[in-house]
């Protein structure tokens, strides 16, 4: 056989071969393609879905945040944002893109209501153990009272009440006559009573808690606003907690830890003191609060020396309701 | 003398080089044909795959009850509104019988059905062998309560078309959707 022949043969069987590689390779590429095809399908879908949560989330804490925020880089894509609508029908639409491919995501929501504790006084306590030092010119009326002092449109409520029997007894007999005269509300002077009360109290501070637009560390706050009547605002405090001089307030303030109130300090909604075991509140000055008082802790000590006047006040808690917003969603519907 | 033994010689090693070629010939054929079936196989797995994954993912969209109508290993049907017009629609899967896809050399394969409302879409086979739904709570236990049902598991069983060596190919793809709106 000439040598021509076998080259010709060793070429011939050479195509052959690269033919086929080549035409395995392509098929291999094209199986390759159709995964990775998949793949970015997915992970833009995973990136518009993942866009959504997080503005979710920051709608969460920023409660007035609305509108357009583009090129949010994530999972080695980005993704869009808009967020349109009232709070009871927001709309929510991201639109993920990962390499060529493209996702959008729409979600129906509404921002729910903040969920307040109940009103059954113009002040609450909640106790296993009450506790009271009760001096000065204590006001407490639980007559329904606008916050310019004029009557309100609601019955009258207890002036205090108290979770059993046992403890409106308690209170009963450990005020002085001349508070027991100033201890206003249904009923007449003094207005003490028990109310059956199954609330979840804890359930109710968690849910205030997380919905907080403040967080206030401990400490002294002789000045500042706590919320506004137009704006009022979910205020945590947590540990000891002084307020005195001219501080205010609107909304629902939560303190986890003991309280001293001095001063002029003025609040408009609902104060609720909270805390698992001792709480300890101070009441001295010339403070206010209109709306309702909650204490809620296993052993409650309420001391009071100043012209502290507490009011029910359906109208500042109202407002608060009306105003406030909470940080949970109702999500109608997801589109992805 | 010599000259007929080299004429033989050179016919017999041609014959053979000749039969070597025509077998690489036959092999590359062959090999061929089993990758483009291979890989047919695998993009209608993926093509059935993304169809339920895109429909089971809208269960319950801007329904305001229960979706479910039927949930069962075999059929899927709910409510969903598919086209976002604010009306509900009713989606059904379910699979043929083998007669539906009779036309192609696998005996086995079947069609997938996709009916939303009164409107039946029944593409051509893809392979499909069988499907089964599964359906699972919060917790991943399997229920067949319809107010339970949190996740919806496809198994898909798909071959090739055409048979490769007398066998066909077999490749079994499953996907777990949480459907956002139960």
């Amino acid at each position: 056989m000439s040598g021509k022949t076998m080259i010709i043969l060793a070429l011939g069987f050479s195509i052959i071969t690269s033919f086929l590689i080549l035409k395995l390779n392509a098929n291999s590429k094209e199986g390759l393609k159709t995964t990775v095809d998949h793949y970015k399908s997915i992970q833009s879908r995973l990136i518009a879905n993942s866009g959504a949560e997080i503005y979710l989330e920051k709608m969460r804490r920023d409660k007035t945040l609305k509108g357009i925020f583009n090129n949010n880089v994530i999972m080695g894509g980005y993704y869009d944002i808009d967020i349109s609508g009232p709070d009871s029908l927001l709309t929510i639409t991201s639109t993920g893109y990962f390499d060529n491919t493209v996702h959008q995501s729409r979600i129906r929501a509404s921002r729910e209501p903040v969920q307040l504790p109940p009103t059954l006084g113009a002040l609450y306590i909640f106790s296993d153990v009450p506790g009271l030092q009760l001096n000065g010119n204590l006001n407490i009326d639980g007559s329904d009272k606008n916050t310019n002092g004029t009557p309100g449109p609601e019955p009258a409520l207890p002036g205090v009440a108290l979770d059993n029997p046992s403890d409106s007894a308690y209170f009963i007999n450990n005020i002085k006559p001349q508070i027991a005269n100033d201890i206003l509300g249904i009923g007449g002077a003094p207005s003490v009573y028990s109310t059956p009360d199954t609330t979840d109290w804890e359930a109710i501070v968690m849910n205030t808690i997380f919905a907080a637009d403040m967080t206030v560390p401990s400490g002294s706050y002789s000045y500042g606003t706590f919320g506004t009547p137009t704006e009022p605002k979910i205020t945590f405090m947590n540990g000891e907690i002084h307020l005195s001089g001219t501080c205010q307030g609107d909304g629902i303030m939560i303190i986890n830890g003991n309280l001293t109130m001095s001063g002029q300090f003025t609040y408009r909604g609902i104060l609720m003191v909270y805390d698992k075991s001792t709480i300890d509140c101070q009441i001295t000055g010339n403070c206010g609060v209109y709306g309702t008082t909650i204490f809620v802790g296993s052993n409650v000590n309420l001391h009071s020396t100043g012209n502290a006047a507490f009011y029910y006040s359906s109208e500042a808690i109202n407002n608060s309701q009306l105003h406030l917003k909470s940080s949970r969603f109702d999500i109608a519907s997801w589109w992805e | 003398m010599s000259i007929i033994l080299d004429l033989v010689g050179s016919v017999i090693i041609a014959g053979l080089l000749l039969l070597m070629m025509f077998n690489a010939n036959t092999y590359q054929s062959n090999t061929r044909f089993a990758s483009d079936s291979e890989l047919q196989m695998q993009q209608n797995a993926k093509t059935l795959a993304d169809i339920l994954s895109y429909d089971l993912r809208k269960i319950g969209y801007e329904c305001k009850t229960n979706p479910f109508l039927v949930a069962d290993s075999e059929r899927v049907s709910y409510y969903a509104d598919m086209n976002r017009d604010g009306s509900q629609d009713i989606v059904t899967y379910y699979v043929s019988d083998t007669t539906r896809a009779s036309s192609t050399p696998n005996p086995k394969d079947r069609v997938l059905i996709r009916v939303v409302n009164d409107d039946t879409i029944a593409g051509p086979s893809l392979g499909l062998t069988k499907v089964k739904f599964s359906y699972y709570n919060d917790v991943g236990t399997p229920t067949s309560d319809f107010n339970e049902i949190r996740f919806v598991k496809a198994e898909l069983w798909i071959e090739s078309i055409e048979p490769v060596d007398k066998e066909y190919l077999f490749t079994y793809w499953e996907l777990t959707i949480s459907p956002r709106n139960l």
